[in-house]
């Protein structure tokens, strides 16, 4: 398989195929992140398309030494950054620390119903959790690799995760 | 036995710790099933949220969605005016390296076909230069 860094030099160069192999390689990866961050399926595909096509022009920019996919992924980020900012959605975190913190871990069985549950409770969350939150599980990066993608510190991404847990604990907590 | 803060437990599921802290932390784990147990609870919660990100799980009418926002990235990416000029650069690169190579072969076949010509030159020009000799030279 080519790499991805191989494929961008090539559509950098004035292969479109190799392009599109791109966009069948990480269109719907990338969907599931933006959808996750801006909780709006239509406004997820319009920034995804429009962090392909911001990609394509910045081609010539793109340093092969880096993943591609990272580079995608901030471009897209920065784009649904922009429009939580807009309705100033992006830097609202919860202030006074949520009830979670005493209570016990999720306990959640491998039912359709629980991970239904619990991923409605995770829509939930502010935006920033929300990413924070995807990068680490879905895209299994370090906190130092978060902290670089979301401009934070590495301290700031372990406040949000502590948080994100503790509010999905108090949501779903059993009545 | 002074148990670590709740948060501790967090940090190490969530693989927040290293160096120091995280030995020392192990070390009071291996001494202390409360704490053990308490940590693999926090190691549930960890599985339980990785399941909720993992790909694959998306019904059929997802995997429409996907394929139809695919159609509609490359279809915006083929009138996209940079992808038309970037073809537009390696059609021009393709000409230019064509005209060049084709430059190539015709100068090689025009100098190949000169040198019987250089050839009958060099050999006039020796006659000549024999002509010119003066008539007693070499007795």
């Amino acid at each position: 398989m080519i790499h991805d860094e191989d494929l961008a030099l090539r559509a950098a160069a004035g292969d479109r195929g190799a392009f599109e192999v791109l966009v069948g390689r990480h269109a719907r990866a990338l969907n599931g992140f933006c959808r996750r961050v801006l909780g709006d399926e239509a406004e997820a595909e319009d920034r995804v398309q429009e962090a392909f096509l911001r990609a394509y022009e910045r081609l010539d920019r793109f340093d092969p030494r880096f993943r591609f996919s990272s580079w995608l992924y901030k471009i897209a980020q920065n784009l649904c950054i922009d429009a939580l900012r807009g309705r100033r959605a992006w830097a609202s975190l919860p202030e006074e620390e949520p009830e979670g913190a005493a209570l016990p871990p999720l306990r959640l069985a491998s039912d359709r119903d629980d991970r239904a549950a619990l991923l409605v409770a995770i829509d939930e969350l502010p935006p920033k959790l929300r990413a924070v939150l995807h990068r680490k599980y879905a895209l299994d990066e370090s906190a130092a690799e978060i902290g670089r993608a979301l401009d934070m510190t590495p301290g700031n991404v372990r406040v949000c995760l502590h948080r994100a847990i503790r509010l999905l604990r108090s949501r779903l907590e059993p009545q | 036995m002074s148990h670590p803060e709740p948060d501790r437990l967090l940090d190490m599921a969530l693989d927040l710790l290293d160096g120091e802290e995280l030995l020392a932390l192990r070390g009071h784990l291996d001494a202390c099933a409360t704490c053990a147990a308490q940590l693999t609870e926090l190691e549930g919660e960890q599985q339980a949220l990785r399941g909720a990100f993992a790909p694959g799980v998306e019904d059929a009418a997802a995997d429409e969605r996907a394929r139809a926002l695919e159609d509609r990235v490359l279809s915006a990416l083929r009138s996209s005016p940079v992808a038309r000029a970037r073809a537009r650069r390696r059609l021009l690169r393709w000409s230019v390296a064509a005209a060049a190579a084709g430059l190539v072969a015709v100068t090689t076949i025009y100098l190949t076909r000169s040198s019987p010509k250089q050839e009958l030159l060099t050999q006039l020009r020796r006659s000549e230069m024999r002509a010119l000799e003066p008539q007693g030279a070499g007795r």
